[in-house]
């Protein structure tokens, strides 16, 4: 089963992703792990386009 | 392929560690492997390390350690996994860049553009970043020069004058004049052997099967070459089948050897001073060059040659001169123009003059094939100017044409602006539709100076108005919604005439990028910028009127300049 398939996986990760969307309109600073996340959807993001 | 090495000693460095991020494709490292050559040239103390994408590196991991010190492989897709799940797939990503950040790194250097690469190089140590990056508001910044230079011009247009290796270069500090290439051949004159890559990436790159099986079928009928290995990827297969089974190469079948395939390090092992290559533009001819292998590339479609001919002297590039070419990845096709506007009677007539005398001869090849199959094409012949720069000489056609010469033109203002060197631009002929398009072009170049006239003059207001004891910020508000007009006119000017766009371009790079934490820096730092579009656009004025005859004639000497 792919990433994109797998509905726990996408639930967490949209959540996340959600969380740094917050944190960038309070203009709170990002830390490593949010950066990661945004590297992880950059990357899901090209495999898709693949 | 060698290079002269500077024989003057610096002061004593201490050594500094250069990462550099390359996370596109194998033709990419190993233009940025030719860039760290020419740095390691002139800086031989530094230590490099590259980080690129374990699919793309890997293959090609025999340069890659005859240049770099290190090489970290990033395997991005698969950190990624359900079975970890989001937190661990983030360990999982931040565990590999810790293996960079093992090293105490200077500078890290992101040459990819790719937003993956962006967040990559958020992500690593550094003291100093070089190329676009995140910051930890998710800002991007791009604050180099050279780095807004390249994002600016090579990413929308054709007008960029540099190698792709020189450019890499010149955001790595490079200095290529210390680094000429070297003139002596690898290639021997006569050549008893081919490798042939008649495929690419993208249709309109490449040829239709049978012009290359015309080629093949000439070339062995007349003698000129003994044996030619085909070389790709496995996803050729079925184009290769289609060349195997043309009737007309029945009988040399056995002089036509497969690779496809094969490791990359077999093709380097394969090639040596009695090899001839022939392509489209790929990253086989990338490779080839680090060996001084010499080569025919046969630019279609969207490849630009100026940016991407094999990094090294002596090597030819046909391309068509269709007034479509080159064209961008998103505009739409179907006819192929360009593929028609190269005939494969000239790419026979050069290939055989190449693997027997490893030049070409003009007056040879006028005899051999007609004005017609002449006419539509150019061939470029790769050398250096007097600055080291790697530059493309039109063998065929003395007269230049717009594009060329605005080529000239820019190399002229960036090497200068970004470099304070300047390169020599050579007596030549211009055509008469350059001229017409020069005259034409002395209005727009006005307004260009005109509005980045207007725009210091605000500027200028606003820094005026802020240190006043008392700043009115309805006038600052005024000046502020003025220069977004002006902004707006520079781009409406840059879409009406695109020869002026890459000035535009690049201030506009420059101006999302501006380096600054108040008003005053912010302000001060946009008026330079204005500043440089004044300055560009009265060099170009002044370079056109040179050209410009005060009475019409039929073709205007160019002027030493």
């Amino acid at each position: 089963m792919s990433i994109n398939e797998n509905e726990a996986f996408k639930k967490d990760f949209n959540q996340k992703l959600e969380a740094i969307k917050q944190k960038l309109n309070k203009q709170e600073v990002l830390s490593r792990q949010d950066i990661a996340l945004l590297l992880m959807a950059s990357v899901l993001e090209e495999e898709a386009k693949a | 392929m060698s290079a002269v090495k500077n024989e003057s000693i610096g002061p004593e460095e201490s050594i500094k560690t250069i990462s550099i991020i390359q996370l596109t494709r194998i033709g990419d490292i190993l233009q940025t492997a030719q860039a760290v050559r020419l740095l390691k040239l002139n800086h031989p103390k530094v230590r490099v390390q590259l980080i690129a994408r374990k699919q793309f590196a890997e293959p090609i991991k025999f340069i890659i350690d005859q240049v770099f010190d290190e090489c970290i492989c990033l395997d991005l897709k698969t950190s990624i996994n359900t079975r970890d799940g989001v937190n661990g797939s983030i360990t999982n990503l931040l565990s590999q860049i810790d293996v960079v950040n093992k090293s105490n790194i200077s500078v890290s250097v992101n040459l990819s553009f790719s937003k993956t690469s962006k967040y990559v190089h958020s992500l690593i140590n550094s003291e100093h970043k070089v190329g676009p990056y995140y910051t930890h508001n998710h800002v991007e910044l791009t604050q180099d020069n050279w780095s807004q230079y390249l994002f600016s011009t090579v990413m929308r247009g054709d007008l960029n004058p540099y190698n792709l290796v020189d450019l890499f270069g010149y955001i790595l500090g490079v200095k290529v004049e210390k680094t000429h290439l070297n003139n002596i051949e690898f290639t021997e004159a006569s050549k008893n052997s081919i490798i042939l890559h008649p495929f690419a990436s993208h249709d309109k790159k490449r040829w239709t099967e049978s012009k290359w099986t015309e080629i093949i079928y000439n070339l062995f009928k007349t003698n000129s070459v003994q044996k030619i290995h085909v070389v790709g990827g496995n996803s050729d297969k079925a184009s290769m089948d289609k060349i195997l089974s043309s009737p007309i190469l029945a009988n040399y079948k056995n002089q036509i050897f497969s690779m496809l395939g094969k490791p990359l390090e077999e093709v380097y092992q394969l090639a040596d001073n009695k090899t001839l290559f022939i392509g489209h533009d790929s990253m086989v001819s990338h490779l080839l060059s680090f060996k001084g292998v010499k080569s025919l590339t046969v630019s279609l479609g969207t490849v630009r040659p100026h940016e991407t001919a094999p990094y090294s002297l002596g090597n030819f590039i046909i391309a068509p001169k269709t007034k479509c070419y080159p064209c961008f990845p998103t505009d739409k096709c179907s006819y192929f123009q360009c593929h028609a506007d190269i005939p494969y009677q000239t790419v026979i007539a050069i290939s055989k003059q190449l693997l027997s005398s490893n030049s070409i001869n003009l007056n040879q090849l006028k005899t051999s094939v007609t004005d017609l199959n002449l006419n539509t094409v150019n061939i470029y012949k790769t050398s250096t100017n007097n600055i080291g720069q790697l530059v493309l000489q039109n063998v065929l056609h003395s007269d230049l044409e717009i594009k060329d010469l605005f080529r000239d033109f820019y190399n002229l203002i960036w090497s200068f602006t970004l470099n304070q060197v300047e390169p020599n631009m050579k007596m030549q002929n211009i055509s008469k539709d350059c001229l017409q398009t020069l005259s034409a072009l002395k209005k727009p170049i006005e307004n260009l100076y005109e509005l980045a006239e207007f725009g210091k003059k605000y500027t200028r207001f606003i820094l005026e108005e802020i240190s006043n004891h008392t700043p009115n910020i309805k006038s600052i508000k005024m000046y502020s919604q003025k220069i977004d007009e002006i902004d707006r006119l520079l781009d409406i000017l840059a879409t009406a005439t695109p020869l002026l766009a890459p000035v535009v371009d690049y201030a506009k790079v420059s101006k999302s990028n501006l380096i600054g934490n108040n008003i005053v820096a912010l302000t001060e730092a946009t008026f330079y910028i204005y500043q440089e579009i004044s300055n560009s656009s009265s060099i170009l004025y002044d370079f056109t009127s040179k050209f410009i005859p005060t009475t019409t004639t039929k073709t205007s000497t160019r002027k030493e300049v």
